[in-house]
């Protein structure tokens, strides 16, 4: 595959698996409705919005991670203990302005998803593996702090200040402000990937390593920088997941990776890298969010959640595998 | 001279220093812990995941990664509970458990061989369906009340000494692997697809065939583990056996065996095994969280990885000197 063509095979594929997810979504909405009425409303479309940007965000960061074939499975832990973290902050100067708290989850994203790339690209360690190994040094760690600092309690709301709260609560338009914060990060994403060199340069990585450090890449610089990217995304997404559902305990952020990945795979990320388009991972974690929330709209069982999701996941994997080979034919 | 001593000083022998050491260690600091029947019945805590790594080891050198280990553990023990339940015989149940784990193993090798994707990445989305089907067969009910005829196998000793009768499959095991590895060509087969499957389908070798065989006989052993692990425990719930990917995937690559593949062998996961068990032992005697051992697992995890590329790095470079040696001499 010639390196600089990604951009146009992203742009002709662009319309199409987008078309495709916008359809499905529209189906999936009009049996939901036809199932529970209720779902159609202000109140539900809120609610999605705002759970879908959590898992948006974090599946921004994974996206530009499985471009390059890499992939994390840390993002769900590590997400919940920047949001312990925060948590403990914040229970500790109470003041603390908001802007600050996103600023020190960005940082502490930032450091583990760079450790994370430390690992992948300096000790050569395959990325399923050290982000399996990141991912639970991450869950023991939140377990110790809360241990430590807490004495194993978990953070409810009346610990967190209204201000805080207010960050993911207020309204602008009339839409949840969620909505805006990752339309933003979505649209300096799309800046960074498609009309900048270090995007060109996530996609070369991704497609052929060899023959992106021939040509010259810094393909340890560039992997190191999304894995990096990629825990910025966490660690806000883990500062708006305390703000928003205001809790945060030993288990939070658990099995949300595998939400990510499906979402990000539905969006048209291939897991053998090079490809991926940005719309379509927003529209795949609209979709995967509205298929957790009528679960409960529809009064299925929560206990079919991960099964329901598990099978999206391989089936979006089979699906991207059959698109694929037929292309290349 | 100098590659001499690095080759005496094998991986092996390293872990056994590491395993006499810690046991010494233990023995003085952990109060209670020398003894004979201390140490016997500490081990028959770990057995489950002991029988697992005698999988994971023949997968890690056939060259896949197997994540939905755990997954399978969990939904095979359902299937032996829910067989109970409704009334089938112990003995039926055991052989209807096993086929079900062979069946499971087939599953992953059938999508990883047919569609050709990475066994990383099949198994990731395998992994979630399996424990999801857990999930949704018991709902958040525990299974429990199995006779005690079968619970003897899990907490029984042999009569007239302290030797649990669990511990029995562990050697059994040690040498059915001893003989697959290292004395049949099936295990050539093995190794040589590890490190590598182009070279090996050329020369004849059934890829295909001999990764179906590997998965199907890893299926097999999760489900004689989850066996023996709802033998021991006594009760079966669909958050069984969580998190033991890492905790055996970390024990088999402590023991020497290359991530990658083609590298590997069953003295190196026993003495591994052991050594964490050790540590373990030794940690729960001083009332360390399990918690933590989390931490414990991804750090060895990690390490191992890295000891073991830095050994290879060191090893190839003696060997290119050696060439370059011959060659001007």
């Amino acid at each position: 595959m010639n390196i600089f063509n990604s951009q146009n095979t992203t742009s002709t594929l662009f319309n199409q698996r987008v078309m495709i997810l916008i359809a499905m979504i529209i189906i999936l909405v009009f049996f939901v409705s036809l199932g529970a009425p209720q779902f159609i409303s202000e109140r539900t479309f809120n609610n999605l919005i705002n759970n879908m940007s959590i898992l948006a965000i974090v599946s921004l960061g994974q996206m530009i991670v499985m471009i390059t074939a890499g992939i994390d499975i840390s993002v769900g832990t590590a997400m919940g203990l920047v949001a312990m973290t925060v948590g403990l902050v914040l229970i500790e100067y109470p003041d603390l302005h908001p802007a600050l708290a996103i600023l020190i989850g960005m940082i502490l994203g930032a450091i583990m998803g760079f450790i994370n790339g430390m690992l992948v690209v300096k000790g050569k360690i395959v990325a399923l593996i050290a982000t399996l190994a990141t991912m639970n040094i991450f869950r023991g760690i939140n377990v110790l702090i809360n241990n430590l600092f807490y004495e194993g309690q978990y953070i409810g709301a009346e610990k967190l200040s209204p201000e805080f709260k207010a960050l993911t609560k207020i309204e602008v338009i009339g839409l949840p402000v969620m909505l805006y914060y990752v339309l933003f990060l979505y649209i300096v994403f799309y800046f960074i990937l498609h009309h900048s060199r270090f995007g060109r340069q996530i996609y070369a990585v991704g497609s052929n390593l060899e023959a992106a450090k021939t040509i010259g890449i810094n393909t340890n610089k560039i992997l190191i920088a999304t894995y990096s990217l990629c825990g910025l995304m966490f660690g806000i997404a883990g500062v708006l997941y305390l703000s928003l559902y205001t809790s945060a305990q030993t288990d939070t952020g658990l099995g949300f990776e595998f939400i990510a990945i499906t979402a990000v795979i539905i969006g048209g990320v291939s897991v053998f890298g090079g490809s991926g388009i940005l719309w379509a991972v927003l529209l795949g974690t609209l979709f995967m969010t509205i298929i957790t929330d009528s679960l409960n709209i529809l009064r299925i069982s929560p206990f079919w959640k991960m099964a329901i999701n598990g099978f999206m996941l391989l089936s979006a994997i089979l699906i991207n595998h059959y698109l694929n080979t037929r292309r290349r034919k | 001279m100098n590659f001499n001593f690095l080759r005496a000083l094998s991986w092996e022998k390293i872990l056994f220093l590491i395993l006499i050491s810690v046991f010494v260690c233990n023995s003085f600091f952990v109060p209670y812990y020398f003894s004979l029947e201390n140490i016997l019945a500490l081990s028959q805590s770990y057995i489950e995941l002991g029988v697992l790594g005698f999988a994971v080891i023949l997968l890690l050198i056939s060259g896949n990664i197997d994540i939905s280990i755990a997954g399978i553990v969990a939904f095979t023990a359902t299937i032996f509970a829910l067989c109970f339940k409704i009334g089938i015989p112990i003995p039926f149940c055991v052989v209807i458990t096993l086929m079900t784990g062979v069946l499971c193993g087939l599953l992953n090798a059938l999508i990883i061989t047919g569609f050709n994707i990475p066994s990383i990445i099949v198994t990731l989305a395998t992994m979630s369906v399996f424990r999801g089907l857990s999930y949704v067969l018991l709902k958040d009910s525990a299974i429990y009340g199995f006779p005690e005829s079968f619970t003897y196998f899990g907490t029984g000793y042999i009569p007239g000494t302290y030797v649990p009768i669990e511990l029995l499959v562990f050697p059994i095991l040690i040498f059915v692997t001893w003989l697959i590895l290292h004395k049949s060509t099936l295990g050539k087969k093995i190794y040589s697809i590890g490190l590598n499957p182009m070279a090996s389908y050329r020369s004849g070798i059934n890829v295909k065939q001999i990764n179906i065989i590997v998965f199907c006989w890893a299926g097999f052993l999760y489900a004689l583990a989850a066996i023996l692990l709802v033998s021991r425990i006594g009760s079966v719930r669909p958050n069984i056996a969580t998190g033991f990917e890492l905790e055996i995937i970390a024990t088999v690559v402590f023991g020497g065996t290359a991530i990658f593949g083609g590298y590997g062998n069953v003295w190196g996961y026993v003495l591994a095994f052991l050594t964490l068990v050790t540590i373990r032992s030794g940690l729960a005697l001083l009332n360390v969280p399990g918690q933590y051992m989390a931490i414990i697992f991804g750090v060895v995890l990690i390490l191992s990885i890295l000891a073991n590329n830095i050994i290879n790095e060191m090893n190839e470079k003696k060997s290119l000197e050696r060439k370059k040696g011959t060659g001007s001499g």
